[in-house]
């Protein structure tokens, strides 16, 4: 199975054959350009395909765009739903994150640049885990000043938290991924829909059943497959930390809700407006068909 | 409810209406031709009219974009 990091040499510049292409990363995008992106993606691929023509395609923002599906007026519960709540000592657990963010100056120094994922601490354990933030959307949310966005914290493949890894264990996914998604005040992350490429290309990559499963271009998953990201609320909600889901938005959360979303579809932002940090346990897997979480059901854990 | 969804049901059920008259943008359907739109318009009134606005406007002409559009449409839900 081959390595999916794809240098600039190698990108397949054929792709880039739309008439226009001189306006294809400048907002709001043309519908037509849109159109005819999204039947490039329905055509038939299997997982290792697709993941490879998202790679290489020169117009990554304008793929992730044409993919979303989102029809306003879903109704919320659509969008996104609370499918746990985990009790457990989060004052404890907040303390440190605190601490770790005072430690390494997350709050003051964070800027949004080309590096990998934005983690504060370059890990050898983090090389297989393929960082997808394609440059084309990074060069156009910089254009429009959103230069200070979030860091991530490693969970899964360090040792610093491991109550968190107890936590991570709870959704008992397969390839799992888990960060702490720590947005400082004043950060924004602007409205995007996901398509969970670094945990996805993983599973590709060392995982030939998934790498040769038919993709579905409608949910945005392998068959029988579901990409699960999930987010926890570490810290009570602050007045003025904001997340978006288009015309929805999740507010007011508690310390260990969590929520499941309609990543494939629904742009969603953050922004940061308060003046408390906010910390996001934000764990992201594949599960079967057949998984609690792909039947959306609710399940409360006590640790 | 996925664009791709409801223009086909839009399709099957609205006897002048074609993929190709029907487009999506940031949630909502963009329409080349008002006479098209109107004629969604009313579909959507009639299935959903219960719980949702069904909102016309017209758009807003960019230079950057290859067509001009006469009219979109987006739901609100009722109640919000």
């Amino acid at each position: 199975m081959g390595n999916f990091r794809i240098g600039p040499e190698q990108i397949d510049k054929t792709q880039n054959r739309y008439d226009n292409d001189k306006f294809m990363h400048v907002h709001p995008y043309d519908p037509k350009i849109l159109e005819q992106v999204r039947k490039d993606m329905f055509k038939p691929r299997t997982c290792r395909e697709f993941i490879e023509w998202v790679d290489t395609h020169p117009h990554y923002d304008v793929v992730a765009e044409a993919s979303s599906q989102y029809i306003r007026g879903t109704d919320q519960s659509e969008v996104f739903w609370k499918c746990a709540q985990v009790n457990t000592d989060w004052k404890a657990i907040m303390k440190k994150i605190s601490d770790y963010a005072k430690q390494n100056n997350v709050d003051e120094q964070f800027n949004t640049d080309y590096t990998k994922e934005w983690r504060i601490h370059d890990m050898k354990a983090q090389d297989t885990f393929v960082p997808f933030r394609h440059n084309s959307e990074l060069d156009n949310q910089r254009k429009h000043g959103f230069k200070k966005q979030y860091q991530l914290i490693e969970v899964t493949l360090t040792e610093l938290f491991p109550e968190l890894k107890e936590i991570e264990s709870l959704f008992e996914m397969e390839w799992v991924k888990t960060d702490i998604n720590y947005q400082p005040t004043s950060g924004a992350f602007p409205r995007h829909v996901d398509f969970l490429s670094t945990t996805f290309k993983r599973a590709i990559e060392y995982d030939p059943e998934i790498a040769n499963t038919i993709y579905d271009p409608m949910t945005k998953n392998p068959r029988g497959w579901r990409l699960k990201r999930i987010l926890l609320a570490m810290d009570n909600w602050y007045p003025g930390q904001l997340f978006g889901f288009e015309e929805h938005n999740w507010t007011n959360w508690v310390a260990g809700e969590t929520i499941d979303f309609n990543w494939p579809h629904c742009r969603h932002a953050t922004a940061n407006s308060s003046y408390n940090a906010r910390p996001l346990l934000k764990i992201t897997g594949l599960v079967r068909d057949d998984h609690w979480l792909a039947k959306e059901e609710f399940r409360e854990f006590n640790l | 409810m996925r664009f791709l969804e409801l223009r086909k049901e839009l399709v099957n059920n609205i006897d002048s209406i074609t993929e190709s008259d029907v487009l999506l943008l940031e949630g909502k359907l963009i329409f080349e031709k008002k006479n098209k739109a109107d004629l969604v318009k009313q579909y959507l009134q009639d299935k959903l009219g219960a719980t949702h606005e069904i909102i016309d406007s017209r758009p807003r002409e960019w230079q950057h974009w290859s067509t001009k559009y006469e009219s979109e449409l987006h739901l609100r839900k009722k109640g919000k």
